[in-house]
C-alpha cells in the first residue's frame, strides 16, 4: 500500500527563471537520471521552451529557457525516448529542431513541403519479401480516424508505423481565447469518452488559478463521477475486445452492464457521458439521499453481474487462447516511454496520478499492476480495475451526505501571471493540463496531454511479430483516443 | 460453461421493447422548448450560449451543446424536456422560435424521404465518417446497433465498406485534415446516396465553428437529408431520426 | 423439380437470417427478421455500383459468373427432392469444380482491385481451399466408390442414416461434422471467419467483397448463403431414410436445415474465433476426417477387421 503522499494536485507557480539553454538541457538530464519523468515540454508563442519534469510524490519542477538563437538543438530523445513526441511537437508548431531525432515527423498535420495528409514521409521498405498494407484514415468500423501502415512478411508484422492528426481541431488555441472560466464546454469535447478525465483537469486548474476551493463534498461528487467514467469505458472495452475477437456472449453481457452504468449517469446529470456534471467551482448536479442509495444499489447489482461475465470470459479456452501473449510490451519500454494507464500496469509499472499526485479529496490508493504486458493482461487490469472502482464509490457514497449543486462557489477572475499544471487519472492513463494566466488574467496558453500521445507508441511496438489479423486485438487492447492525441 | 449460463440467465433480454415510443429519464435534457418571449432574457443567454445558439427570440438546435446554462438561468423562458425527437429534414426548421400568433414554438419535423422509402424502407445500410469528432456521437452510433437499442432489428445497420451503403452519416466538424477522406467515402458510396449529419458538431461545427483548423466548405455546398441534433446525439434520437426519414414512424 | 429450384431460391436467405436471429435471441435482443438477408438482397438491386479505378473488367463480371457456377453446382444436389435436377456418373468432379470456379473467380476479383488487405484476403481463403478440397474429394469420392455408385444423388439415396447398422451410424456422422465444419469454413462463419466484422484486417470472405456493390454485390451474397445451404443440404441427406415419401422428405429436409442453421448460430454465438494462423490447423480436421471415412469404408466393405 502506497503512502499518501504529501503534496496536491493542482500545482501552481510562477514561471521560474530563465535558464541558458545548456543549463536547460543539463537540468533536464539530471532529473531524467534521478528518475524523473517529463510531464510537459513544449514552446509558446514568446519563444521559450518550458518542461514540468514529475516524479512520483513530489512537485513537479519546472524548468524554462528561450528558444535556441539558431532554432536547433542536441535532441534528448536518443538518450531519453520519453521526449520524442515532445520534440516532434516542437518542431512541428515552432520549427526548433532537435538534431539527432530518430524519427522527426509531423505528429499532428503536415508541414513544411508537404501539401496533404497523404504525404507523410512513411517508412518504407524496398524488398521484394515485404509488402506494405495501409489501412485509413476511414475505418471499417464506428471508429475514429488515424492511418496505419504496416510492413508485412506475409502474415507477419515486421513494423508499423501510425499516422494520426486527422481529428486535429485546433483545441488547444480556443481554449486559449476568451474567458477560461467558460471553456467547460470545450474541455470535455477534448475527448468526449473523457468528458470527466479532462473535465475534471480542467476545473481543477481553474479553480486553483482563481484561488477558489471547493467543499469536500462536491470534490466527493467529482470523484465519484471520475470512477464511474472509468468503469463505463472499461466495460466499453472488455466489450469491444469480446467483440474482435467473436466471443459475441462478453460483447453483448459486457454493452448491456455499460448501458447500466452510463445511464446511471444519466439519471443524475442528464448525459451518458457524464457532460455537464462538473464545472469549474463545483457541479451542476448534486446528489440526494435517494439518488445515492438508488446508485449504492444499481452498483451493487452491476458488480455481481459483472464478476459473473468476467469469470465466464476469462474461463474459455478460445479468449485465452487469443489474449495470451498478444501484443506484449515490455516494462522497460514502458517505463523509457512514458506510457501510463493500464498501458504502463499491464507490463508492471504501477503509477497511476490518483496516487502519484493525488487531488485533495483522494484517500490511500494503490495502483493494480500485472507483468506480462499482453493483451490478457491489459483486459485482466480492466477487469481489476472496475471492481476497484466499484468498491471506492461504494466507500464513498456510504459517508457522503446529500450534496446540493447550490454549495457550488463562483469564481472571480484568475490571478495573473501564474501557471497551473492540474493532474488526473483518466480511464486511458494520466492527463495533464498546463495553463498560465497573462498580467490581465487572459490565458497565456492552455496546453493538455492525453495520455494516449505517448501509449500510441506501446502499440506500434506492441504488433511487432505478431500476425496481422492480431492488430485490431491490440489495438483495441490499449483503446488510445485519436482526438484526445490529435486535439 | 456454468459460468456462461449463469452470466446469460442474469443477463436476460436486454433490447428495448419500442425505441421509438421509449421513456427516457426526466433529466435527459432533450427537445428544448421557449416558453415566453422575454428580451432580455434572451439577450443575456445569448451572451453566454457557449456556441451562439441563441438568437433574439430563436434557439438554434444545430448549435445547441445542451449545456443547461440559459434554463439554469432563466427557467422561466427556457425549458429542455426529456423528448429525444429532435431530428429534422431541414436545417430552417432546427432553428426553434417564438411563434407569437400561436403563443408557442416552433418544433423540427422529419419529412420522409420518398425515394429512400422506396428501396431502403427495410434495409437501411450506413457509412460512419468521423471527422474531428470528439468520439461521443462515435460511441452512441455504435451504440445504436448494440444490443439494448438494437436497431438492427428495423434492418438499419452500420457497414464495413462506402460500396455497401446507402447513406453517410457524419459525425465531427469536419477537421482540415479529413476533409478529402470524408469527400472521397461520399464519392465512393453508390446511387441512390443520402447525407446524415448527427451531432452538433457535423450539423454546425458546435464548439469548434471557429476553429481554423476546421474546413467546412465542402459540406456547406451538400444538402443534407437528415440533422440529429444532440451533444452527443442519443441512440433514441438517431434511431427515431432514421426512421422517420424511411417513414416507419407513425 | 420445381420444389427443387423453389428451394435453392428461397431457402439458402433464409438459412442466413436464422443463423442471425439465433444470434440475436442468444444475445438478449430481438435481432433483425428473418427475411432480412432477402430484403438486401432486393436492395441491391436497386442500387447503381461503383467501380474502382484500379479494376478491370473481371471486377465486372466475376460476380455474375460465381453464382452461375454456384447455381449449377446447387443443381446436382436434391433439395428437398428425391432426386437431384441434374446428375450423370461421376458428377461429383463437376460439382466440386464448379465450387472451385465460383471461388476462383470472386478471388480474381479481389486481387484485381489491388488494395492490399484484399489481396490478404484472397490468399487466406485459397490456403483454406488447398485443405478443403482434397478432404471433400476424398470423403464424397471413397463413399461413391465404396458404394458403387456414380452420381451424387445416388449417393444421398443410398447412404443413410440406419439406425441397427453401426458402420453406417459411423460414417455418417463422422461425414456430416466434416461437412459441418466445411460449411463453416466456405460460408465464413465463426470460428473461421467473423461475418458480422468490422476490422478489415482480420476479414477473410468479406474483405474480397469490400468494393463490390449493387448488383454485384447482391449475387455475391446470394451466392455465398447457397453455398452454405449445399453444405447443409448434404449433411440433412444423411437423416432422410430410404424411399420416404416426397412430403416427408420435404419435411425432414427443412427441419434439419433449420436445426443445422440454428447449430450454426449456436456455435457463432458460444466460440470465439481463433487466430488466423491456427485456423490453418483446425481446417485439417475435415482431412483427417475424410481418411477416418476411408477407413472405415474398406473397414466395412471387406467385411471387418
Amino acid at each position: 500500500m502506497k503512502e499518501k503522499a504529501q503534496i496536491v494536485n493542482p500545482f501552481l507557480y510562477v514561471l521560474p527563471d530563465l535558464m541558458e539553454l545548456t543549463d536547460f538541457l543539463n537540468g533536464i538530464r539530471n532529473l531524467c537520471l534521478a528518475g524523473y519523468s517529463p510531464l510537459c515540454f513544449f514552446g509558446t508563442a514568446r519563444q521559450e521552451l518550458l518542461c514540468g519534469m514529475a516524479l512520483a510524490g513530489k512537485e513537479p519542477i519546472l524548468l524554462r529557457c528561450l528558444f535556441p538563437q539558431d532554432m536547433q538543438y542536441q535532441s534528448l530523445s536518443m538518450e531519453f525516448p520519453a521526449f520524442h513526441l515532445f520534440e516532434r511537437e516542437l518542431w512541428e508548431e515552432f520549427g526548433v529542431t532537435p538534431l539527432g531525432h530518430p524519427w522527426l515527423k509531423p505528429v499532428r498535420f503536415p508541414i513544411g513541403g508537404q501539401q496533404s495528409m497523404e504525404q507523410y514521409p512513411f517508412f518504407s521498405s524496398e524488398s521484394s519479401a515485404l509488402h506494405e498494407v495501409g489501412v485509413g484514415p476511414v475505418h471499417a468500423g464506428v471508429i475514429e480516424p488515424g492511418h496505419f501502415r504496416f510492413i508485412c512478411h506475409g502474415e507477419r508484422i515486421e513494423h508499423l508505423e501510425i499516422q494520426l492528426g486527422y481529428q486535429h481541431r485546433g483545441i488547444m488555441n480556443l481554449l486559449s481565447q476568451g474567458d477560461i472560466r467558460q471553456k467547460m464546454p470545450l474541455a470535455e469535447c477534448i475527448a468526449g469518452d473523457t468528458a470527466i478525465g479532462h473535465g475534471l483537469a480542467y476545473c481543477s486548474a481553474i479553480e486553483t488559478l482563481c484561488n477558489v476551493s471547493v467543499p469536500t463534498a462536491l470534490q466527493t461528487v467529482r470523484l465519484i463521477a471520475l470512477e464511474l467514467e472509468r468503469i463505463a469505458m472499461h466495460l466499453a472495452d472488455l466489450s469491444a475486445l469480446a467483440g474482435d475477437i467473436a466471443y459475441l456472449s462478453g460483447q453483448n453481457f459486457f454493452a448491456a452492464l455499460r448501458t447500466t452504468i452510463i445511464n446511471s449517469s444519466l439519471a443524475i446529470c442528464g448525459s451518458r457521458f457524464g457532460k455537464r456534471w462538473l464545472k469549474p467551482g463545483g457541479i451542476n448536479y448534486g446528489l440526494s439521499k435517494e439518488q445515492n442509495s438508488l446508485l449504492r444499489s444499481t452498483l451493487e447489482e452491476a458488480g455481481r453481474q459483472i464478476e459473473r461475465c468476467t469469470r465466464a470470459m476469462f474461463a474459455d479456452a478460445g479468449v485465452l487462447n487469443r489474449f495470451d501473449s498478444t501484443g506484449s510490451v515490455s516494462k522497460k519500454a514502458a517505463l523509457e516511454l512514458n506510457f501510463s494507464g493500464v498501458t504502463a500496469k499491464a507490463s508492471g509499472l504501477a503509477i497511476d496520478a490518483r496516487c502519484d499526485f493525488p487531488l485533495s479529496a483522494y484517500t490511500e490508493f494503490s495502483p493494480l499492476c500485472l507483468d506480462s504486458g499482453d493483451v490478457f493482461a491489459r483486459a485482466s487490469i480492466r477487469a481489476k480495475e472496475i471492481e476497484q472502482s466499484l468498491d471506492m464509490i461504494a466507500h464513498m457514497l456510504s459517508t457522503l451526505p446529500p450534496v446540493s449543486a447550490k454549495d457550488s462557489v463562483s469564481l472571480p477572475p484568475p490571478m495573473p501571471d501564474k501557471l497551473c499544471i492540474a493532474i488526473t487519472e483518466g480511464w486511458r492513463g494520466r492527463i495533464v493540463h498546463v495553463v498560465k494566466t497573462d498580467s490581465e488574467s487572459g490565458t497565456e496558453f492552455y496546453r493538455v496531454i492525453d495520455p494516449s500521445l505517448h501509449n500510441w507508441f506501446a502499440l506500434a511496438l506492441a504488433v511487432r511479430n505478431e500476425g496481422i489479423s492480431d492488430f485490431p486485438l491490440c489495438n483495441k487492447s490499449f483503446d488510445l483516443s485519436y482526438c484526445g492525441t490529435d486535439l | 460453461m456454468f459460468n456462461l449460463l449463469k452470466a446469460r440467465i442474469h443477463h436476460g433480454y436486454q433490447a428495448i421493447h419500442d425505441p421509438l415510443n421509449a421513456a427516457i429519464h426526466p433529466s435527459f435534457p432533450g427537445l428544448p422548448t421557449i416558453l415566453r418571449a422575454c428580451k432580455e432574457d434572451f439577450c443575456a443567454a445569448g451572451s453566454f450560449c457557449p456556441t451562439g445558439a441563441i438568437g433574439d427570440n430563436s434557439l438554434d438546435l444545430g448549435k445547441c451543446v445542451f449545456c443547461g446554462e440559459c434554463t439554469r438561468r432563466f427557467p422561466a423562458t427556457f425549458a429542455f424536456n426529456p423528448n429525444f425527437r429532435m431530428a429534422s429534414s431541414r436545417r430552417e426548421s432546427l432553428i426553434i422560435r417564438w411563434d407569437n400568433q400561436s403563443n408557442t414554438c416552433t418544433a423540427p419535423a422529419v419529412e420522409v424521404n420518398a425515394a429512400l422509402k422506396k428501396l431502403c424502407i427495410r434495409s437501411f445500410a450506413l457509412r460512419n465518417v468521423s471527422a474531428g469528432g470528439c468520439n461521443a456521437c462515435e460511441l452512441e452510433l455504435g451504440a445504436s446497433s448494440n444490443v439494448n437499442f438494437d436497431m438492427g432489428r428495423y434492418g438499419i445497420e452500420v457497414v464495413a465498406s462506402p460500396r455497401h451503403a446507402d447513406a453517410l452519416i457524419l459525425t465531427g466538424p469536419v477537421s482540415k485534415n479529413m476533409e478529402q477522406a470524408f469527400v472521397k467515402t461520399w464519392e465512393a458510396i453508390p446511387d441512390p446516396k443520402v447525407l446524415i449529419l448527427c451531432g452538433a458538431c457535423a450539423i454546425s461545427g458546435g464548439s469548434f465553428v471557429n476553429s481554423d483548423a476546421i474546413s467546412r466548405d465542402w459540406l456547406q455546398t451538400m444538402q443534407p437529408a437528415l440533422y440529429i441534433p444532440g451533444c452527443p446525439a442519443h441512440p433514441l434520437s438517431i434511431i427515431h431520426g432514421l426512421m422517420s426519414l424511411l417513414g416507419r414512424v407513425k | 423439380m420445381i420444389i427443387n429450384f423453389l428451394f435453392i431460391l428461397l431457402l439458402p436467405l433464409l438459412f442466413i437470417g436464422v443463423i442471425n436471429k439465433t444470434k440475436a435471441i442468444w444475445a438478449g435482443r430481438k435481432g433483425a427478421s428473418i427475411l432480412q438477408p432477402l430484403y438486401t438482397v432486393i436492395k441491391l438491386m436497386g442500387k447503381s455500383e461503383v467501380h474502382s479505378h484500379s479494376s478491370s473488367h473481371i471486377f465486372c463480371w466475376a460476380p455474375s459468373l460465381s453464382l452461375a457456377a454456384t447455381f449449377i453446382a446447387a443443381l446436382f444436389i436434391p433439395f428437398g427432392a428425391q432426386h437431384a435436377v441434374l446428375s450423370f456418373k461421376g458428377d461429383f468432379f463437376l460439382f466440386m469444380s464448379l465450387l472451385a470456379l465460383s471461388k476462383a473467380v470472386i478471388v480474381l476479383a479481389a486481387m484485381d482491385v489491388g488494395s492490399s488487405f484484399e489481396g490478404m484476403g484472397a490468399s487466406r481463403e485459397i490456403s483454406f481451399t488447398a485443405f478443403l478440397e482434397p478432404a471433400f474429394l476424398l470423403i464424397i469420392g471413397s463413399l461413391a466408390y465404396a458404394g458403387g455408385f456414380g452420381t451424387l444423388g445416388q449417393l444421398f439415396l443410398h447412404h443413410r442414416v440406419y439406425i441397427f447398422n453401426e458402420w453406417s451410424v459411423i460414417i455418417a456422422v463422422l461425414t456430416a461434422l466434416a461437412l459441418f465444419i466445411m460449411m463453416l469454413v466456405e460460408g465464413a462463419r465463426v470460428p473461421f471467419d467473423d461475418p458480422a466484422t468490422h476490422l478489415e484486417l482480420t476479414m477473410i470472405h468479406e474483405v474480397m467483397v469490400l468494393d463490390t456493390s449493387g448488383v454485384n454485390l447482391a449475387m455475391v451474397h446470394y451466392a455465398s448463403a447457397l453455398k452454405v445451404q449445399i453444405y447443409a443440404s448434404m449433411i440433412s441427406y444423411f437423416f432422410i431414410p430410404e424411399g420416404m415419401h416426397s412430403l416427408s422428405i420435404i419435411a425432414v429436409y427443412l427441419l434439419s436445415s433449420f436445426g443445422l442453421a440454428i447449430s450454426a448460430g449456436l456455435v457463432e454465438s458460444l466460440m470465439p474465433r481463433y487466430r488466423i494462423s491456427r485456423n490453418l490447423e483446425l481446417v485439417i480436421i475435415p482431412l483427417s476426417i475424410s481418411l477416418l471415412v476411408l477407413a472405415a469404408l474398406i473397414v466395412h466393405n471387406l467385411g471387418g477387421i
